[in-house]
């Protein structure tokens, strides 16, 4: 429960929210609201229509807005370009991270941050204070420093890439953190330091949409509410209860409900 | 030192001694350099082209000599370096790095011909161009290797990034080979910037501008870290 009487902002409001891709509709009239401090799980089974959320929000190209609106922090961010998105507070950890060869690790890294600090009007971090900040936040991941000077992303495991992402997301401290499966390809150690990073940057003002196929991320971190998607539309929502049924009884008795 | 038009240079590295030239080629035409690397002698050559620039060097690397030339084209509207190698001693070696920018409606050449004579000699060779605009450019390579030339060991690769629909790039990469016990490959690639890696980049606050300048020094950072003369890495690496 929130110790203050005062109600919590929406962070992020999506209303009636229909996606197209190559003139395929793939989301068809998403809801869904989540207040700053939330933490929401979206669960649903591969083609459901969650990695079209996850990257509509953050601003891909490639998908066409066909009705609806998404608000952040009440603007609608339709005319936002990805960068401008991300200043504002939106973070995606991405499902397959990106390889970049020749891209060092560390400049990656810097020139994110120096460019959320600029859009703020904040003075840019030198080479040196930057080096002192992101070693901290690389134990927390459990990542060795030399993982700042290979180039982005490049020979990472799969579960060294994750782990890179939660990175960035400690790094630039976003307002709304969506984690597009960021559980897949993570074995049991990695799996509970990413968990731990997560929770570890839960706060009041600080939301999460976190996109899974399994329950067994929700073993460690806490959601407070669950949302299942199925054929590009919302069609049950609950609390934490809601992912373990999923796990016991899988998605067929959602679906049958629908029909 | 400065070149000029018409230009006939013999250049020496002499026994066991360690040497590097740099040749700013600015608007010189037909120039030629000879050079010779005498037995253990270390070599490095630098050709920075700008303006309207053509030249041909030879090369003639004796025995246990080391040669590296760095072609790097960068502001210039048609550059043609053309570049004959003859590995002449045993266990010399070659190395040839090439960074061309291309833009507007520049024309860059970049010949090379490496002749391996003798066995055990090996050679390197990268060129990597990025061409915006309405540039174009020519990579012709070739390694030659003799029927004594036993144990050769050479690689050639050329790769290049096009920035615009109207850039071009026309690549040959050649292998000739006579001798039966060696170790050679060539090859080439040629795309456009990773429209993937763009969005990750904007996905983390980065601008679409900066993005670019960073996957095209990634790009080019390949050849840059080889360059060893600071002088010359700080200016290819500026922005263009």
């Amino acid at each position: 429960m929130k110790s203050s009487n005062q109600q919590p902002a929406t962070s992020i409001e999506i209303n009636n929210l229909c996606v197209s891709v190559a003139g395929k509709e793939i989301l068809k009239g998403i809801n869904l609201s989540v207040k700053s401090g939330e933490l929401h799980a979206i669960m649903g089974r591969n083609g459901s229509g969650k990695s079209t959320l996850s990257n509509v929000i953050a601003g891909r190209e490639m998908y066409e807005i066909t009705d609806g609106e998404i608000l952040f922090n009440g603007e609608n961010i339709a005319d936002w370009s990805p960068e401008k998105r991300a200043c504002e507070g939106i973070f995606l950890s991405f499902q397959y991270p990106t390889v970049i060869p020749g891209v060092n690790n560390m400049t990656f890294l810097q020139a994110a941050v120096n460019s959320v600090r600029k859009y703020h009007g904040k003075e840019e971090f030198d080479a040196f204070d930057f080096l002192e900040i992101i070693k901290e936040k690389l134990q927390k991941v459990g990542l060795d420093e030399r993982f700042i000077h290979r180039a982005v992303n490049e020979g990472f495991s799969g579960g060294e890439k994750k782990r890179n992402e939660i990175l960035q997301l400690m790094m630039l401290e976003p307002k709304l953190a969506i984690l597009d499966e960021t559980d897949s390809g993570l074995d049991i150690d990695a799996l509970k330091i990413v968990s731990e990073g997560v929770n570890s940057l839960r706060n009041s003002e600080r939301s999460f949409i976190l996109i899974t196929h399994y329950q067994r991320m929700l073993n460690y971190i806490q959601p407070d509410f669950v949302h299942v998607l199925i054929d590009g539309k919302i069609v049950k929502s609950g609390g934490p209860e809601l992912s373990q049924k999923l796990e016991d009884e899988g998605y067929s008795w959602v679906s049958n409900d629908e029909c | 030192m400065s070149i000029k038009s018409g230009q006939n240079l013999k250049i020496f590295a002499e026994n066991n001694t360690q040497k590097t030239v740099v040749f700013p080629v600015k608007n010189a035409k037909n120039v030629a350099i000879q050079i010779h690397a005498e037995e253990n002698s270390q070599l490095d050559v630098y050709t920075i082209f700008k303006g309207e620039s053509s030249m041909k060097m030879d090369f003639d690397i004796q025995k246990n000599a080391t040669v590296s030339v760095f072609h790097l084209t960068k502001n210039a509207e048609f550059s043609q370096n053309d570049i004959d190698i003859t590995l002449s001693g045993e266990n010399a070696n070659f190395e040839l790095y090439g960074l061309i920018f291309g833009s507007e409606n520049q024309h860059h050449h970049c010949q090379s011909k490496i002749i391996h004579a003798v066995p055990n000699c090996t050679s390197r060779e990268l060129v990597k161009t990025i061409l915006s605009d309405k540039s174009h450019c020519v990579f012709d390579g070739l390694v030659l290797v003799k029927k004594d030339a036993q144990k050769t060991d050479s690689q050639m690769t050329n790769r290049n990034l096009l920035l615009s629909d109207n850039a071009k790039i026309k690549t040959n990469p050649q292998l000739e080979i006579y001798a039966d016990d060696v170790k050679c490959s060539h090859g080439a690639t040629s795309g456009q910037l990773d429209s993937e890696a763009l969005f990750y980049f904007r996905s983390r606050g980065i601008s679409e501008k900066d993005a670019l300048q960073l996957l095209i020094s990634g790009f080019a950072g390949e050849i840059l870290e080889k360059i060893k003369d600071e002088e010359v890495k700080q200016m290819m690496s500026e922005k263009q």
